[in-house]
């Protein structure tokens, strides 16, 4: 059990962060879903630690988002940050707008991998920075 | 600091025993001393090298890097400092250059890489590597190989790739055909000549996002950097070296890195209706603390300058787009003009939103283009490379496989297309 | 050739009459009718109005779907090459449901459309994306240059299939983004900009900036136990029978009425007038749409001091930004004027 006042979450569709990651809501569903959840979080008085656009991949390219938060307990009244209500709107209405949404199934296994790896990669920093991160990963070639 | 580069026009490439300019203009390399220069048996199960010409009908696919051919000959430290050299600085004396060659390196290290270089035919058009010299290099990896040392391992090698064969085309004696000078003196000098008019710096934004999302600084990953001055010449020598792979069309190669125009574009207007006075680098992180430190901290430098303009240009989309705006609006704020260069994913039918944010302030924009639009290319005789990637852009990823071979494509998996360092002529407007 | 046009028009310039036939049915007519003689003389030999299809305004702005539908359908047979809208000049209603056909033409029989509107048209704002819209001058004395402008884009459309330039063709710009190659590089053309922006001369953004009409948040109320409350909805609740006639879309006004002892916006009393949504459950029960209800029993716990006397109300169904604005502005100054705290603000 915590005792400190505030605490750090991740939400995310990536498989590959589940073991590497504490404090991680893993969502069954697309990027917008991820997006959703993290919006209602951030309705609820929860900051945004990280951007949601990161990664140059756009939203009908590859399947995964990862969203790294940040609770305060100690605030007496739940107030919106509006500077992450407004990140986490613009990126619903990109992802929103995307022609189509990519799933995990969407691709052979291995470039799936790929993609799970990559989201791992760009969001590895700010996972330690957060300490959060359970365990490094690898991804090796040829497999 | 004083800068030469000594050019040598490029006009052709082939193979030969031995790696110089012949009197013709032919970049002449010797396949077996390239390959034992880059050759790594620990990350390596092979390399392979090709070559493509303007006009060819080549298509190279996936590109990960393009390298100019460049060396010290004269002046402290070597090209690509702290990554294939010492880490000396360097910006000054004289570089030789191979004007009109460039290396491309082709190692896949994720599987959906895209990078189209089509050297003849339509998309041809949209790149500037179809109007060079190209020695293409072809990496695969050894079984079990991690990723992060992968990149690693290839972007060395197409850097030692380019400086063997700069080095070995001036040791043996290369004529200049032309030679451009680069001066900019110390702040106490620059600050105080041309009275009447206005100083200009350079806001030079580098993608730092991680993996395939990188870019060096003197060896240096520039996420961890805090924004800092450098002077315009040192990336003349390779002080900045690209680790970025996504997406193709405006990830900055290390060519381009080499050969910024807008460093180029300020030096010429210098004197004339600017007073060119620096570079500020900064960084496009993932965490909004890291963001916002960035920003205020580089338009800082740039009040400290007291400078009353500011080029500033991004590297990539959604993301730096939140830096490139947040950068501008505090510039305009502390009263320094800016004019930005960005691309735009409108997407196929040009109606979408172009930034992933925008602002009031950011009234002086010039457009790359829209990386979306839809492009059709013709089947190539010639592949170098790896030939699956019709399936994985024809996978729906950036677009589709036609009966007669042809791939209808986004202009995003074409190498440079919409290079926001504005290095293409390609823009945009509204219809 | 002679390609086959139909020609879409409202009852006004068909001749059928004015505001008391707008809530006409959809029908059709062989051959040209009004300003459809013009369109065919700008024509030359080239095409030819097949038809024209005829709708009321009013009928159109409340029963969009069916109208819609029985449009396309009277269009369909003819058999057209293609298909002319209005021109709709400045007319709202007119406008929207001149956009409206087009865009459905597209989509459903995928012929090339146009249509033609004063910029400030609401339809332009809906419809520009999808549909062509020439534009026009904001009344009928423009029509000589709006036929014009029509027959010779459409025609371009039929013959070369393809459209150019807003400035080149005369039409509102889509705000669609189309790549094209310049003289210089972009980091010339940058510095270039530059350079014009610190001398203070003209320049010109190569992206225009989407505008963002930020409203910064207000402070929050400091009494609330102490507060007079007001009611002002876009929602369209009016009294029943709509006595000021605001317009189901497109409103040109907004109405203030007196709720003082009104306990509820009952539906023997009120209904809605908003022809944007479907108003089945807004009319069984208008509270849903203006909490009279609540806020009475709220004010009667003593949850705030008192719920303001009048409720103003218009109809937020295309209405123009400009429109929205100053009745915004002139409710503002009123409630101001009276000494109300706050505002609550519904729209559907």
């Amino acid at each position: 059990m915590s005792l400190s006042s505030f605490s750090y979450h991740c939400i995310s569709n990536n498989p590959h962060l589940r073991g590497r990651v504490a404090h991680l809501e893993l969502i069954d569903g697309n990027a917008l879903d991820v997006l959703t959840a993290s919006r209602d979080r951030i309705h609820c008085g929860w900051r945004l630690i990280s951007s949601p656009f990161y990664g140059n991949f756009k939203p009908d390219q590859q399947p995964y988002r990862t969203i790294v938060l940040y609770e305060d307990r100690s605030a007496d009244m739940a107030s919106v940050d509006l500077e992450s209500l407004k990140l986490i709107e613009d990126a619903m209405m990109s992802y929103g707008n995307s022609r189509a949404l990519r799933l995990p199934d969407d691709f052979p296994r291995r470039i799936d991998m790929d993609f799970r790896f990559v989201d791992f990669a760009l969001m590895e920093d700010t996972f330690r920075e957060c300490g959060i991160l359970g365990s490094h990963a690898e991804r090796v070639l040829g497999r | 600091m004083r800068l030469e580069l000594i050019k040598a026009h490029v006009k052709g490439v082939a193979w030969g025993c031995k790696t110089e300019l012949l009197k013709d203009g032919t970049l002449q390399v010797s396949k077996e001393d390239l390959l034992s220069q880059i050759e790594d048996h620990e990350f390596f199960k092979s390399v392979d090298a090709d070559m493509a010409r303007p006009g060819e009908n080549t298509r190279i696919v996936p590109v990960k890097d393009v390298i100019e051919p460049r060396c010290k000959a004269e002046g402290e430290g070597e090209v690509f400092p702290g990554l294939i050299s010492d880490v000396t600085s360097v910006g000054s004396g004289k570089t030789f250059v191979l004007d009109g060659a460039a290396v491309v390196t082709c190692g896949r290290i994720v599987g959906f890489q895209e990078g189209i270089i089509d050297m003849s035919g339509k998309g041809a058009e949209y790149t500037p590597f179809s109007g060079t010299m190209n020695v293409v290099l072809v990496f695969e990896p050894k079984n079990g190989i991690e990723a992060h040392a992968y990149e690693k391992a290839c972007r060395i090698a197409g850097l030692k790739a380019a400086v063997y064969i700069a080095k070995s085309v001036y040791e043996a004696g290369a004529q200049a055909d032309e030679v451009k000078v680069y001066d900019m003196p110390a702040f106490a000098e620059s600050m105080n000549a041309y009275p009447g008019l206005p100083k200009v710096a350079y806001l030079y934004m580098l993608q730092t996002q991680g993996l395939l999302h990188d870019t060096y600084v003197y060896g240096i990953d520039a996420k961890k950097i805090l924004p800092t001055i450098i002077h315009p010449n040192e990336t003349m020598d390779g002080a900045i070296v690209s680790g970025n792979c996504v997406s193709a069309c405006d990830k900055n190669s290390t060519y381009m890195h080499q050969n910024n125009p807008v460093i180029r574009s300020l030096y010429d207007r210098h004197g004339k209706d600017v007073n060119f006075v620096g570079v500020i680098i900064t960084n496009e992180n993932v965490t909004l603390a890291d963001k916002r430190r960035s920003s205020s901290y580089a338009v800082k430098i740039a009040r400290m300058l007291g400078v009353d303009g500011l080029i500033i240009s991004e590297e990539g989309f959604g993301n730096p787009d939140a830096d490139l705006i947040m950068n501008c609006r505090a510039a305009e704020r502390a009263g320094i003009k800016t004019t930005l260069i960005t691309d735009e994913y409108a997407g196929r039918d040009g109606a979408s939103q172009s930034l992933a944010d925008a602002a009031s302030e950011a009234d002086a924009v010039v457009s790359a283009g829209n990386a979306n639009m839809m492009i059709d290319l013709p089947k190539m005789e010639k592949i170098i490379g790896f030939t699956d990637y019709v399936d994985i852009i024809a996978g729906g990823f950036a677009g589709s496989l036609k009966p007669d071979g042809s791939i209808e494509v986004e202009l995003q998996a074409i190498t440079g297309s919409t290079c926001e360092l504005g290095f293409n002529k390609l823009g945009a407007e509204t219809w | 050739m002679t390609y086959r046009i139909v020609h879409y028009i409202n009852q006004f310039f068909a001749g059928i009459g004015g505001e008391e036939k707008a809530g006409i049915k959809p029908e059709s007519r062989i051959g040209a009718v009004g300003p459809g003689m013009a369109f065919k003389a700008a024509f030359g030999g080239d095409a030819d109005i097949v038809g024209t299809v005829i709708c009321g305004d009013g009928y159109f702005a409340e029963n969009m779907e069916e109208a819609t539908d029985a449009v396309i359908k009277l269009i369909s047979e003819f058999k057209p090459d293609a298909v002319i809208a209005g021109p709709a000049f400045n007319a709202g209603r007119y406008g929207t449901a001149c956009g409206a056909v087009c865009e459905a033409v597209a989509k459903r029989i995928g012929v090339p459309v146009v249509t033609g509107m004063y910029r400030e048209n609401p339809g332009v704002d809906m419809y520009r994306k999808s549909v062509y819209i020439v534009e026009t001058s904001d009344s009928a004395r423009g029509i000589k240059d709006a036929v014009q402008a029509m027959s010779r884009l459409i025609l371009k459309m039929l013959n070369l299939g393809t459209v150019g330039s807003p400035a080149e063709d005369g039409y509102i710009e889509r705000g669609v983004r189309v790549n094209r190659f310049y003289d210089a590089p972009g980091s010339e053309r940058a510095v270039d900009m530059l350079v014009k922006k610190l001398r203070g001369e003209p320049f010109r953004t190569e992206y225009p900036m989407p505008n963002f009409d930020r409203v910064p948040p207000a402070e929050p109320v400091k009494d609330i136990k102490n507060a007079t409350i007001a009611l002002v909805t876009s929602g369209g609740i009016v009294p029943k029978g709509n006595p000021d006639h605001i317009e189901a879309s497109s409103a040109t006004k907004f109405g203030t009425y007196c709720i003082a002892g009104v306990e509820s916006a009952d539906e023997v009393s009120y209904a809605t007038a908003h022809g944007g949504y479907d108003p089945t459950y807004a009319n069984s029960d208008p509270n849903r749409v203006l909490p009279i209800d609540v806020l009475r029993e709220m004010e009667r716990a003593g949850e705030f001091k008192k719920l303001y006397d009048y409720f103003s109300t218009t109809v937020g169904n295309g209405t123009p930004v400009a429109n929205a604005k100053k009745f915004g502005t002139e409710i503002g100054e009123r409630l101001k004027k009276d000494g109300v705290d706050a505002v609550i603000l519904t729209s559907t």
